[in-house]
């Protein structure tokens, strides 16, 4: 049922995204204008009459449609890939952790914009196909596309990463 | 420090890759290990054969022999006493090794006549049923389907026998003909011929993996591809069942052109009802679907609104009987709801799929929103698992013609594997037709899976996994 | 998540990444939620102050273009044949009208063995679809034509 957002609604959601709605927006700007863009959308939220049926995927796509926006004004996607690795870390590091963050954060950094964006979203965002694919535009074959492509590139990269470390 | 997180990592890795062969329990996907020898395609390159060629073929009708062969079965089958269906199942089940040959050769013996009869029908230049669909419908009798399932568990074993005796050529010839039931069952008039004939298609399968793993055993990978494609289409069946209900309620083809009275509608609802096998024992079954139908209910504003948009006044709607509009509009989302589905049909699979989901949960939506939309949605086949089982023959046969691949790669490389699928290029590598992409491939050494889990909407067994070890 | 087109060493990839938790955002809750506030506040202004607005509209154009009356038209009223109404008023007739029952029988039987089959496997089929009446006579052996052919 569609309900009107209230305060408690949006604390909950802020806890639920808001890391990770940060960590998307990063995907076009450094980290001020992350946690800036992230705050729009949070704004927004409450100004919607009727709270969106999936909270967390409206909330994706206004970061989203404002990243952009920004990025555009600003004309700056010259230096987008300089912006991506000059950027503080993306994960927490934890000795118990499956992955090594900081390896998991260049190799995400150097996939191609259009699989990142997947990734994030699906991972860390929690979207299914069909909604990453109303986000981001085109089909759910090409998002499905993309995604496992970038799994693969992420898989080799991996195993390359193994090898040249000494 | 370096090293010790790169050791981290590469065990993270080798267990992820380790994890699918050591977490797959039995249960799950369907795992095949086969033990095949290197082997260069046939020059002749299609001097094996699964079709009968057409300077073999003979002239006639394959239907009518096909008729004589099934009446062959059921006489064996009526006339043994110990003659078991199941027990037929559980063999063909079996590994070879499990079987009682000499009981498996004498029940194989008792078929003989039906043989014959179908190797005869298996080389006639066509196949026409003459079912009478269009003037019976659903109502067309299909007689002896699962008598064609049993033939096809009889050839699966001759087939066996004949691979551990190994008489290659008559497991060839074996198998050509249960290729050919499958194909000429398949062009049955109903989405029943086309099922059973996958699940004859799929038993020859079963048996060609077990061929392949003779090293006198010729490669395969022309004569699997050089099979008609598709093997079983089910483009006429899905129009025939989309018909069929037309065929038993005619009146619903002049809908627009003659104004149906309240009683008329309720009788065809009535019939409807039973046609669709819907829960009919209370006597006033429809009486109670129908009496939330009235003037301010939801369903007929919905109906009489959709009229009024296509162009008719209100005044004119509101002159029709009320059941009457809503059947109109029942009846337009019936069509608009089979449309969708048939469309999809001559997509991929893989570009489908996500498509007939949606279109699954939009029937549902139309039972549950019309007690009388129920009705016509029940009529409804499962399109999606049909050609989810389409889709899934489709891709057992891809991955065959895979091994067939890695078989001629490596009898051109020293009888080793290659290290992707990529490196083929001896022979094109057929993509998985579930996803529309390569098959999952991993080599270690001279042993290689290869493999295709099932989607969500399909059962894990009906994901399938090849371990290949090379002779 | 519940895509299980991935392959499993790709889910394994996946949930591998997922386990990665993206470090605490640079956006300060409360000034948030302040901001948020307030946002609310003049939404809720705006709302009462729009409405306001369209309910004059309305009634103002509902003024300038009153319809003409509309004469009632006769509805089809249904001839009740037993006593059971519905809330509203109307009747529903019990129609007793012949029916080739058999046929009916037999699509509803075709419609079960479809489903049962898609569900299952072909394992579903009867030992023998058969006819619903009427018995099936063993086809002509050599032996009985011949004492077929010898009787006449």
């Amino acid at each position: 049922m569609m309900e009107s957002m209230d305060a408690e609604r949006l604390s909950q959601c802020y806890d639920a995204y808001c890391d990770r709605l940060v960590l998307y927006a990063r995907n076009w700007l450094d980290d001020d204008e992350a946690g800036d863009v992230v705050q729009v959308a949070f704004t927004r939220l409450m100004t919607q009459v009727l709270a969106p049926r999936n909270v967390g995927a409206w909330l994706f796509r206004t970061v989203r449609n404002e990243a952009i926006t920004r990025l555009r004004r600003r004309a700056r996607r010259s230096r987008h890939h300089q912006r991506l690795a000059a950027r503080r870390e993306w994960f927490e590091s934890h000795p118990e952790d499956l992955i090594d963050s900081a390896t998991a954060q260049r190799i995400l950094a150097a996939l191609p914009d259009d699989q990142r964006e997947v990734v994030l979203l699906r991972i860390w965002g929690q979207l299914s196909l069909r909604q990453i694919a109303a986000i981001v535009g085109g089909s759910v074959t090409t998002v499905r596309s993309r995604y496992t492509a970038a799994l693969t590139a992420i898989r080799e990269r991996m195993q390359q990463s193994c090898k040249t470390i000494d | 420090m370096k090293c010790d997180r790169c050791f981290f990592l590469a065990a993270v890795v080798a267990t992820l890759f380790a994890a699918p062969q050591m977490a797959a329990p039995q249960d799950s996907i369907r795992t095949v290990q086969l033990h095949v020898t290197p082997k260069a395609e046939p020059q002749p390159a299609l001097q094996y054969r699964l079709e009968v060629p057409y300077k073999d073929q003979r002239m006639g009708n394959a239907a009518l022999l096909y008729n004589t062969a099934i009446s062959w079965v059921r006489d064996v089958k009526s006339g043994y006493a110990d003659f078991d269906s199941r027990k037929l199942a559980d063999w063909q089940n079996a590994s070879v090794g499990k079987l009682p040959i000499e009981e498996v050769r004498r029940l194989i013996s008792r078929f003989g006549r039906a043989i014959e009869y179908a190797e005869m029908a298996s080389r006639c230049e066509q196949c026409v049923w003459e079912y009478p669909m269009r003037e019976r419908g659903m109502a067309t009798l299909l007689p002896g389907l699962s008598e064609y399932r049993d033939l096809s568990r009889v050839l699966a074993l001759k087939t066996r026998l004949e691979v551990r005796d190994g008489n290659i050529a008559e497991a060839m010839n074996t198998l050509g003909i249960g290729f050919s039931i499958a194909r000429d069952v398949g062009k049955g008039p109903s989405l029943l011929h086309g099922l059973v004939g996958l699940a004859i298609a799929s038993h020859m399968h079963r048996e060609i993996e077990g061929l392949i793993q003779r090293a006198e055993a010729p490669n395969l990978y022309w004569a699997l591809t050089e099979m008609p494609q598709p093997l079983v289409s089910f483009h006429r069946a899905l129009q025939a069942e989309s018909q069929c209900l037309y065929i038993a309620l005619p009146e619903l083809r002049t809908l627009d052109e003659r104004v149906l009275s309240n009683d008329e509608v309720t009788g065809l609802w009535r019939k409807l009802g039973a046609m669709a096998d819907m829960e009919t024992d209370s006597g006033d079954w429809l009486e109670q679907r129908l009496a939330g139908i009235v003037g301010t209910s939801k369903v007929y504003r919905q109906a009489r609104q959709w009229l009024i948009d296509r162009g008719r006044s209100a005044q004119e709607v509101e002159s029709l009987p009320i059941f009457y509009v809503v059947l109109l509009h029942d009846h337009h989302r019936y069509e608009c709801l089979w449309d969708e589905q048939l469309k999809w049909f001559s997509m991929s699979y893989w570009q489908a799929a996500d498509e007939l989901e949606d279109i699954q949960t939009r029937i549902k939506e139309y039972a549950e929103e019309s007690s009388t939309g129920e009705l016509f949605a029940a009529m409804f086949p499962s399109l999606r698992r049909v050609f989810f089982l389409d889709a899934r023959y489709k891709r057992d046969l891809a991955m065959l013609r895979c091994v067939e691949a890695l078989r001629i790669y490596a009898a051109a490389h020293d009888g080793h594997l290659p290290s992707s699928l990529s490196d083929i290029t001896e022979v094109p590598v057929p993509l998985d037709p579930l996803y529309g992409r390569a098959f999952f491939y991993e080599v270690t050494g001279n042993q290689a899976v290869l493999e295709s889990p099932a989607p969500a909407e399909g059962r894990p067994r009906e994901g399938l996994r090849y371990e290949i070890a090379l002779r | 998540m519940q895509d299980d087109r991935l392959t499993p060493s790709e889910g394994q990839l996946e949930a591998a990444l997922g386990s990665l938790k993206p470090t605490a955002a640079s956006v300060d809750r409360d000034a948030l939620m302040f901001a948020a506030g307030r946002a609310s506040t003049r939404r809720l202004r705006c709302l009462w102050q729009g409405a306001s607005v369209l309910l004059v509209v309305l009634l103002a154009v509902s003024i300038a273009t009153r319809p003409e009356p509309v004469e009632p038209q006769a509805r089809d009223i249904l001839v009740a044949a037993h006593t059971q109404r519905s809330p509203i008023g109307g009747v529903i007739t019990r129609v007793s009208e012949p029916m080739d029952e058999t046929k009916l029988e037999t699509c509803a039987q075709y419609v079960r063995l479809r489903q049962a089959v898609l569900e299952g496997s072909v394992e579903a089929l009867p030992a023998s679809v058969s006819l619903p009446s009427g018995k099936r006579k063993p086809p002509l052996n050599p032996g009985d034509l011949d004492d077929f052919l010898s009787s006449t």
